[in-house]
C-alpha cells in the first residue's frame, strides 16, 4: 500500500512484468510510468520490458497525436460524424 | 546467557534513567556524541535549524505547486461554478442571497456540523474495521476513490479546460487519455511507482478534489474550514482517542495504515548520522501524514452516492494522533538505545533496529517489552550483513504531509481564486507562512502536530482583510491615479 517502501530485488521482475501486461490493454501511459520507475535497473529482462514499453508508448502516442490532428482539422468537413465524435464543441466560427 | 541479559537490562535501565532526567538535553547530546563533539547548545540548535530549513523546502514546494494548480484550474475551468456544484443538493441548508446574514450563518453552521459529524462517524467505522482485520475494505475504498477522482473528475476538469481554450476534441481520444491517466495514477498511488510520479499524482488528486469542494456555498466553506481546523487541533493534540488504538494496531500488524500520504523526499543513501537525525525530525510528520491519509478516505457526505469522493480529514487527524504517540515512543526508544554508545557498529545495528521497529513500536515508555524487543533485535542484527544497513538507509525518512492538508489549503485558495488575484496572493503567502511556522514547531517540539489550524487561521484572517479592505483600497487608488 505504501509506495515509498523500496522494492526488493526479487520482486522487481514480477512487478515489471505485471505492469508490462497491464500496458497491453490500451494503456501506454502505464508503460511510461513503468519506464520511469525501472529506468536504472540493469537486469536484462527488466531492460527488455522497459525498452519495448517505451517503444510501445511512443508509437501509441504518435498514433494518438496523428488521429487528433486529423480530427481537429477535418472535423468540420465530416458533417454529422464529426459532431457526434466530438467531446467538446468549440464556440464560434473559423 | 542470564548474566548477559541482566547486564543488558541494567544498561537499559541506566539509559532510561538518563533519558528521564534530561529529556531535551539528551536529544541534543545524542547528536553531539554521534558527531564526536562535546559542547552542547548552540551547535545543536544550528543543526536543528538547518535540518528544518531543508525539510521546509521539500514540503513547501509541493504545497505551493498544488495551490497554484488549483488557482489555474479554478480560473479556467470552474469559473462559473461557484455555489453551483453537486454538493449543494446534499447540504441541508441551501444558501441563497435572499436570506439574511444571520440566517445564512446559522444554516451554514448546520451544514458544516453535519459534515463533521459524518466524518467523525466514518472515522470510527474505519477504525473499527481496521482493528478487526478488515483492512482490505479500507484498501479497496482507497483504490476506488482514487480511481474515480482521477478518471471522472479529471475528465470533467480536462473537458472544461479544453472548452475554455475553445479547442475541439473527440470522444475516442478523450476516453483513451482519461482511462490511461486514471489507471496509471491508481497504480502509482496504491501500488509501486517512481517517487516523482507518485508525488505528481497525489498533487493532481489534491487539485481535483479541492476544485470539486470549492463549489460549496460560501458561508458553508468558511465555517467548515474553521471547524475542521478546530477538529484537527483537538484530535491531534489530545492524548486519547481512536488514533491511539489505530496506531497500536498498525504497529502490531507491521503494515502501514492504508491511506494517502505525500512523502516529499527522494530516497537517499546517507550516513548513519543523517539517517538518525532526520528520522527524528521526520517521524512526526510521517505520523501526521499517515493520519491525514486516513482522513482522505472518509466520506464527506452521508447522503452522497457511492461513487462520490471521500474527504478524509477527520480520520487523518485521528491517525495523526496515534502516530504522534507512536513517534514519541519510537523517539524515546531511539534515544535510550543510542545514548551512551560510541561504537559505530552498535550504532549501525541500533539504527537498523530502529528502522525495523518503526512500524512495530508499542507503547510510550514501556520498559519491559521494549527492552526485550530491543535486545532480541540487537542479537539478531549482530549477524546481519550490510544488506540490512542499506535497506534501512533506503527507508523513507522524508517529511510527509497528509493529503487532507493539501486539500484544505487548496480549498481556501480556491475561495480566494473566485474573487481576484490580490486575494489569491495574500492567502497564498498566509498559508505558506502558517505551514512554515508549523514545521518550525515540529522541529522544535519533536512531536506530531496538526498542520491545518495555523495555516487556516492565517489564511482566513488574510482573506477577509484583503477582500474587504485591501482590494477596495487598491481599486480606489488606481481610479484616482495615485501610484503607491
Amino acid at each position: 500500500m505504501d509506495p515509498t517502501i523500496p522494492l526488493k530485488e526479487e520482486e522487481k521482475e514480477s512487478v515489471c512484468k505485471k505492469m508490462w501486461i497491464i500496458g497491453f490493454f490500451g494503456l501506454p501511459f502505464v508503460w511510461f510510468t513503468m519506464a520511469c520507475y525501472f529506468w536504472k535497473e540493469k537486469h536484462p529482462k527488466i531492460r527488455f520490458y522497459v525498452f519495448w514499453g517505451l517503444v510501445g508508448f511512443f508509437t501509441e502516442l504518435l498514433i494518438l497525436v496523428f488521429w487528433m490532428g486529423i480530427f481537429v482539422s477535418k472535423r468540420d468537413s465530416w458533417g454529422e460524424t464529426g459532431e457526434s465524435l466530438s467531446a467538446v464543441l468549440p464556440v464560434g466560427t473559423q | 546467557m542470564d548474566n548477559k541479559n541482566e547486564g543488558d537490562e541494567q544498561k537499559k535501565k541506566k539509559k532510561h534513567k538518563q533519558k528521564k532526567n534530561t529529556n531535551k538535553v539528551e536529544f541534543y547530546t545524542h547528536y553531539k556524541i554521534h558527531e564526536g563533539k562535546r559542547n552542547p547548545g548552540k551547535e545543536d540548535l544550528d543543526y536543528i535549524v538547518s535540518v528544518y530549513t531543508k525539510q521546509l523546502r521539500k514540503v513547501l514546494i509541493p504545497v505551493a505547486v498544488t495551490m497554484l494548480l488549483v488557482v489555474l484550474v479554478i480560473r479556467t475551468a470552474y469559473k462559473d461554478q461557484e455555489d453551483e456544484g453537486a454538493f449543494n443538493d446534499i447540504m441541508i441548508y441551501d444558501e441563497s442571497e435572499d436570506d439574511s446574514a444571520a440566517f445564512r450563518f446559522g444554516g451554514a453552521l448546520l451544514n458544516a456540523v453535519i459534515v463533521i459529524a459524518v466524518i467523525l462517524v466514518v472515522t470510527v467505522i474505519m477504525v473499527c474495521l481496521y482493528m478487526n482485520g478488515f483492512d482490505w475494505i479500507l484498501v479497496g475504498w482507497v483504490v476506488l476513490s482514487v480511481f474515480v477522482i482521477l478518471t471522472f473528475y479529471g475528465l470533467l476538469t480536462g473537458l472544461q479546460i479544453i472548452q475554455y481554450t475553445n479547442k475541439s476534441l473527440d470522444w475516442i481520444s478523450t476516453l483513451i487519455i482519461a482511462l490511461n491517466f486514471g489507471i496509471a495514477g491508481t497504480i502509482s498511488i496504491v501500488w509501486k511507482s517512481a517517487k516523482i510520479v507518485n508525488q505528481i499524482f497525489l498533487i493532481i488528486i489534491s487539485v481535483l478534489f479541492a476544485a470539486i469542494l470549492s463549489t460549496l456555498p460560501e458561508y458553508t466553506t468558511w465555517i467548515l474550514l474553521v471547524l475542521l481546523a478546530i477538529y484537527d487541533l483537538i484530535v491531534v493534540l489530545s492524548p486519547k482517542g481512536p488514533l491511539k488504538m489505530l496506531v497500536e494496531t498498525a504497529e502490531k500488524k507491521g503494515k502501514p495504515i492504508p491511506g494517502l500520504i505525500y512523502s516529499s523526499m527522494v530516497w537517499f543513501m546517507s550516513t548513519l548520522d543523517k539517517n538518525k537525525k532526520k528520522k527524528k525530525n521526520n517521524k512526526k510528520k510521517k505520523k501526521r501524514e499517515e493520519e491525514k491519509e486516513m482522513k482522505k478516505q472518509k466520506k464527506k457526505r452521508k447522503k452522497s452516492s457511492s461513487s462520490s469522493v471521500s474527504n478524509g480529514s477527520e480520520s487523518d487527524d485521528i491517525l495523526l494522533n496515534n502516530q504522534k504517540i507512536n513517534l514519541n515512543s519510537s523517539e524515546s526508544e531511539s534515544e535510550s538505545e543510542i545514548n551512551p554508545i560510541h561504537d559505530s557498529d552498535e550504532i549501525d545495528k541500533e539504527e537498523t533496529e530502529e528502522n525495523e521497529k518503526k512500524t512495530t513500536n508499542i507503547k510510550l515508555r514501556k520498559k519491559g517489552n521494549e527492552n526485550n524487543n530491543v535486545k532480541k533485535k540487537k542479537k539478531t542484527q549482530r549477524n546481519n550483513t550490510k544488506k540490512e544497513k542499506e535497506s534501512s538507509a533506503l527507508l523513507d525518512h522524508s517529511p510527509k504531509l497528509g493529503l487532507g492538508d493539501f486539500i484544505f489549503y487548496s480549498l481556501l485558495i480556491s475561495k480566494a481564486a473566485y474573487q481576484d488575484y490580490t486575494t489569491v496572493f495574500t492567502c497564498f503567502v498566509a498559508i505558506l507562512m502558517g505551514l512554515s511556522l508549523t514545521l518550525f514547531f515540529l522541529a522544535l517540539l519533536q512531536k506530531a502536530l496538526p498542520a491545518l489550524p495555523l495555516s487556516i487561521l492565517f489564511g482566513i484572517i488574510f482573506f477577509f482583510i484583503t477582500s474587504n479592505v485591501l482590494v477596495p483600497m487598491i481599486s480606489l487608488v488606481f481610479q484616482s491615479h495615485v501610484f503607491l
